[in-house]
């Protein structure tokens, strides 16, 4: 148990070498704790129809509401608080965006494990059929997928984890063929180890670095993926908007001078996508051996 | 020698054409034409296109006025008769001349076009027998007495016999079937991207002012603004509500607008079955009924709402609040039907008296890519609703989509033209009990059933005399509404913004009309 915490305070010295992505993993906690906290953050529950008035649509940042608070971000066209509104928003876009990549992850890991181990035959097509769902277009099957099941949060992130999983499933493979060959593989097929225990105890934590690298950046496209449905109209229900169907929202208005209904959420995706990259950015550069800078 | 002679000539027409510098007009427009076919679907964008190549025995002018088209004179003939006298020398773009029969053929080819996703049938309802006098005469014999039917007619484009036999909708996408008498000729049909004509000079009208036209499909409001702004296009339609201020403010740019025609409401599926799926009672439990069957849950839908701050708010006065279908100064608006005014109280009592005291959940409807602001629109209803009980949730979905699933739905947000000028076509069509034979409820999805209504309606339009005819049709309007048949929201203005320099009189139909832009 210590050695393991030594080697997370190892690590934490080695990732604190740089700056940047100290500011990108502060930035990545208070996102989270902005999101977890929402409920208590904000002044309004955006989602709640009984909680909002018309009549205090499209007030400029800092007007009174009616029922006491103040519209630090302004409201939008329905009369949501911008505040709450990016508060919950952002809840909406980063259980979409962790779900969905953390079952991309899981699922396109087993496959590529699964399809180096058995070899042969059995792999090229498994692998043929990664090449098949990574040629088409991400945001064509995406629409397509969500214009054939119809709109709910639970098909946005099915859709993206359909058109994300290749990708884990390549670099899973990829890295499971080298590691194939190694001794300890060998020894223990020799022992004649389970497939099963092959596969989780052996393959699995060898190639796991490279991995979990693929999925820090992930979260974040499976985050801007969701933004993009939404802000197509193929997202999240209309009351219940995430950050992309909020930028959406405000989009018509820029013209017009209403700038604070899609400015400030496209601030907050921005912050957040960014963080999360320079977290896994680091990540990459210290967990992958050819990296040259430590 | 005759290379030279071809060199002069051509050097002649050059110096002659010269002084006339082309003129050409590039107009915006949001929706897409699915079509050049003028028969394949009855929508604005297609219409304003065949009004274009195509013309038909009567027009409307800007304001709604029936006026004379290919048909110079028409006159009833008895109970169910009409005689049409058409214009003399009118000729085919080809050249060809244009008769009777040319009409006779139309209104048999515009009943049923394969494929159309709505057509024009619902016009032609009345009409039993065409039959060509001679050249110049029309006869047309109707089922039932129907002064309606010179009105009507103005909806019906008349295209050739001799290009149109057998030729089908790719035939008139193509340009080799659009031939047609208009005020332009086909040039190029690219779906979704641009339209071209180019001017007919033999165009019985009169002079046009452009040589070559371009309808630009620009399907987003702000991408039409932007085009305007930055001299892309020389005309809009249907600009932002938010941008309407900044381009009344632009200098070189001048908006021009009219109370339209088309009413934005809701309507609700009074059946139990499919809807169902979209109603859930008060904690999410399954309810054996609809509630939508109760005229009082009807109404006090309709009472919770407060359309002045709809149209305030959201519509940013680019839009009229009203209680009924057709906006002030149209045939059979009754001054009498005032704007609903909100009462949440009444609206709540009247649940619990149908039996809903604690209201019930619904899902509403709404398409998002076709009507100006239409999901913050019903997002507004939604809080409204929500407030008398009524637990409201709203689905917004592409046009496409929305109008395959659109029988299904509890509640939806749906526009309608109003195309005949008077409450019929919300009476005939919308409203009237689903039968194909007598024509009636051709959009009619919701499964409403009326039989005293459909009396009535199949009562006013046998009468000649207008005044009769508008208090029958308002004495059934009124029956409709107080039966909480339609919810009608507001009317749509239509406005234009173009660039300084140019004049394009409003329709109330939402049409965009290039012959009926000029310069200055």
């Amino acid at each position: 148990m210590r050695s393991a915490f030594s080697a997370f305070f190892r690590f934490l010295r080695v990732y604190a070498r740089s700056p940047l992505a100290v500011i990108g993993l502060i930035g990545t906690v208070l996102v989270l704790l902005a999101a977890i906290f929402a409920p208590v953050l904000s002044p309004q529950n955006p989602y709640d129809l009984l909680q909002l008035d018309i009549l205090e649509s499209r007030l400029p940042p800092g007007e009174q509401a009616y029922a006491g608070f103040t519209f630090l971000l302004g409201s939008d066209g329905q009369g949501r608080d911008m505040v709450s509104a990016i508060l919950y928003g952002l809840r909406i876009s980063l259980i979409v965006g962790i779900g969905s990549a953390a079952l991309a992850f899981v699922l396109g890991t087993l496959f590529g494990l699964t399809a180096a181990y058995i070899g042969g035959r059995v792999e090229t097509f498994m692998m043929r059929l990664v090449d098949l769902q990574m040629s088409v277009p991400t945001i064509l099957s995406a629409l397509l997928i969500l214009a054939l099941l119809g709109k709910s949060i639970g098909n946005v992130v099915l859709a993206i984890v359909i058109v994300e999983w290749a990708t884990y499933a390549r670099t899973a493979r990829g890295t499971a063929l080298s590691q194939m060959r190694r001794d300890y593989v060998e020894a223990a097929k020799a022992l004649r180890m389970g497939h099963a225990n092959m596969i989780l105890r052996q393959l699995l934590p060898n190639c796991i670095s490279p991995l979990i690298v693929l999925l820090t950046m992930q979260i974040a496209r499976a985050i801007t993926l969701e933004a993009t449905l939404s802000f197509l109209g193929l997202g999240v229900p209309i009351t219940e908007p995430s950050l992309g169907l909020l930028i959406s929202n405000g989009y018509e208005l820029m013209l017009s001078g209403t700038y604070w209904v899609s400015l400030f959420p496209g601030i907050a995706l921005l912050v957040t996508i960014f963080s999360i990259n320079l977290v896994g950015d680091r990540m990459r550069q210290i967990l992958d051996p050819k990296a040259a800078q430590r | 020698m005759k290379f030279r002679r071809i060199l002069y000539s051509a050097l002649c027409a050059a110096a002659l054409a010269a002084p006339v510098a082309a003129e050409d007009l590039t107009i915006g427009v949001g929706g897409t034409a699915t079509s050049i076919d003028p028969h394949f679907y009855n929508a604005s964008p297609n219409n304003s296109i065949a009004m274009q190549i195509f013309d038909r025995l009567t027009e409307r002018s800007a304001a709604g006025k029936l006026l004379p088209g290919l048909a110079e004179t028409w006159e009833p003939v008895g109970e169910t008769e009409w005689l049409f006298t058409l214009r003399e020398g009118v000729k085919w773009h080809d050249g060809v001349a244009f008769t009777a029969d040319d009409v006779v053929f139309t209104f048999d080819r515009a009943r049923d076009v394969p494929n159309s996703p709505g057509g024009f049938g619902g016009f032609l309802r009345a009409v039993a027998k065409v039959e060509a006098v001679d050249d110049r005469t029309v006869k047309i014999t109707t089922h039932a007495p129907s002064p309606n039917l010179p009105g009507d007619l103005a909806n019906i484009a008349i295209v050739s016999r001799h290009a149109g036999e057998g030729a089908d909708t790719t035939d008139y996408n193509s340009g080799k079937a659009a031939i047609g008498t208009g005020a332009f000729r086909f040039v190029e049909f690219r779906q979704g991207d641009q339209i071209r004509l180019e001017r007919n000079p033999d165009w019985w009208g009169g002079e046009v002012a452009w040589d070559n036209v371009t309808y630009r499909v620009i399907s987003s409001a702000g991408g039409r603004t932007t085009a305007i702004l930055a001299g892309d296009v020389d005309i809009i339609d249907t600009p932002a509500a938010a941008d309407i201020a900044r381009l009344q403010g632009t200098d070189g740019i001048k908006v021009t607008s009219t109370p339209g025609l088309r009413v934005i409401y809701l309507i609700s599926s009074p059946q139990t079955g499919a809807p169902m799926k979209f109603i859930r009672g008060p904690k999410g439990e399954e309810l054996a009924e609809n509630p939508l069957a109760d005229v009082r849950v009807r109404q006090a839908l309709s009472i919770a709402l407060n359309r002045e701050l709809i149209v305030d708010r959201i519509m940013e006065g680019t839009a009229k609040a009203s209680g009924q279908w057709l906006p002030e100064g149209a045939f059979s608006y009754s001054p009498d039907i005032a704007v609903p005014v909100q009462d949440l109280e009444k609206a709540k009592a009247l649940l619990a008296e149908a039996g809903y005291p604690d209201g019930f959940q619904l899902t509403v409807h709404v398409p998002n890519d076709r009507y100006p602001n239409a999901p913050a629109v019903v997002q507004a209803v939604a809080q409204m609703w929500t407030r008398i009980g009524v637990q409201t949730s709203v689905e917004a979905l592409p046009w496409t989509t929305y109008s395959a699933q659109m029988k299904d739905f509890a509640v939806k947000l749906v526009g309608l033209g109003n195309a005949t000028f008077d409450a019929s076509s919300m009476l005939i069509n919308v409203l009237g009990t689903a039968d194909k034979e007598r024509g009636l409820g051709a959009s009619n999805d919701t499964g409403y059933s009326n039989p005293k209504l459909d009396e009535m309606t199949a009562a006013a339009l046998t009468i000649y005399d207008d005044a009769e005819r508008e208090k029958a049709l308002i004495a059934a309007v009124k029956v409709a509404l107080d039966d909480g048949a339609v919810l009608p929201l507001y009317q749509q203005t239509n406005t234009w913004a173009m660039r300084a320099g140019l004049a394009y009189e409003p329709r109330i139909d939402e049409r965009t009309l290039a012959k009926d832009v000029k310069p200055e």
